[in-house]
């Protein structure tokens, strides 16, 4: 047997504890369909109500302190990626330094500078003019290269958000 | 009221009474974990998203308001959890497990009785259901969730709550159904 669908939801909501309208109790009286379906599913909501909870055994309760003992506030992605940028940097910075240091040793500090300058400006113009290019080819070329740098930011964000395990499951 | 004790609590927990947080986790730790038992379907990772969903919660239980209750904010965070964990299964592909807390009662007793008859029937059935619906109807009717506390914890409309759980519990009282018809006597 099954019951009217029109009636459907206004028996799963008597179900759940709602009041029956007058309408509805007029035709559960006629229809052994959706009287059967009401009490199918008043009993099915009884039961869910009677579930059993398990134990997650002993030993759960003092590895869950000793856990929360050792654990330091955990922060936000936001500094988490703040942290892992600075960490970038500054590790890009002491490798830069480091070759910038071996070189003005071993070559003189008058070759140095003047090949620093030199990398420099060759890679401001060559950044420039790919830039240019780009804002020259029009405005789908400009959609393209924008939609390429926000998925790379995006793919980027995700993988130290999923790195970094700073999912947001902790309701404010 | 378990909801001012579990406020007295929190706050000695902040005043650096981990044992008062201990009380808090023994108090819920059955709810949380049989949530996770339900959704993930085996032991071990049920354990690590009951831990976890406790510990995210003593990591932020200064942002705890005591006007709510404890026990639907810690199951909150577990259902955020449970529902991040099955996205990264299958995301990695991972299978399902099919042995879905079948092995999760121990012994006693209480376990002995839901292993048979009704119970088990309706534990069977529940496991059964489509990851939303299934945890749509268990925070609704196990937790006695407000819909609009469902829609929270799950991040969706409060009528896809709704609706999540009205066709849970159909497929539910349809299961039960056809149960009831195979041990009627012929």
């Amino acid at each position: 047997m099954t019951p009217c669908e029109e009636w459907l939801s206004v028996l799963d909501a008597a179900a759940d504890g709602e009041p029956l309208p007058a309408a509805a109790g007029r035709h559960i009286d006629g229809c052994d369909a959706c009287r059967a379906h009401l009490k199918r599913v008043t009993v099915a909501t009884l039961a869910l109500a009677r579930l059993p909870y398990y134990d997650p055994g002993t030993g759960f309760t003092a590895g869950v302190l000793a856990s929360a003992a050792g654990r330091r506030a955990r922060p936000s992605w936001a500094a988490t990626v703040a942290v892992l940028l600075a960490g970038g940097a500054g590790s890009s910075a002491t490798f830069v330094a480091a070759i910038a240091a071996v070189a003005w040793l071993w070559f003189g500090p008058q070759r140095v500078t003047a090949t620093a300058g030199y990398a420099a400006g060759e890679l401001a113009g060559t950044l420039l003019s790919g830039a240019q290019s780009v804002l020259n080819s029009g405005p789908t070329m400009i959609a393209c290269v924008a939609c390429a740098l926000a998925a790379a930011c995006a793919a980027a964000l995700f993988g130290v958000r999923m790195l970094a395990g700073v999912r947001r499951a902790t309701p404010v | 009221m378990p909801g001012v004790e579990d406020a007295v609590l929190v706050r000695r927990a902040l005043a650096g009474d981990a044992a008062a947080y201990g009380v808090l986790v023994d108090e819920h730790r059955g709810r949380v974990f049989s949530l996770a038992l339900r959704m993930l379907g085996d032991r071990a990772s049920a354990e690590d998203v009951a831990s976890e969903a406790f510990l995210r919660a003593w990591d932020a239980l200064a942002r705890y308001d005591p006007a709510r209750s404890f026990a639907t904010w810690v199951v909150t965070i577990a259902s955020r959890l449970c529902l991040d964990a099955l996205r990264r299964r299958r995301w990695l592909g991972d299978p399902p497990r099919e042995d879905r807390e079948r092995a999760a009662p121990g012994p006693g007793p209480e376990a002995a009785a839901v292993a048979s008859g009704f119970a088990a029937r309706v534990r069977d059935a529940v496991g059964l259901l489509p990851e939303r619906e299934r945890m749509a109807v268990m925070l609704r009717h196990l937790e006695d969730m407000s819909y609009a506390e469902v829609a929270a914890a799950m991040r969706i409309p409060i009528g896809t709550a709704k609706t999540l759980a009205f066709q849970g519990r159909r497929k539910l009282a349809e299961s039960l159904r056809h149960l009831d018809e195979e041990s009627e006597p012929r």
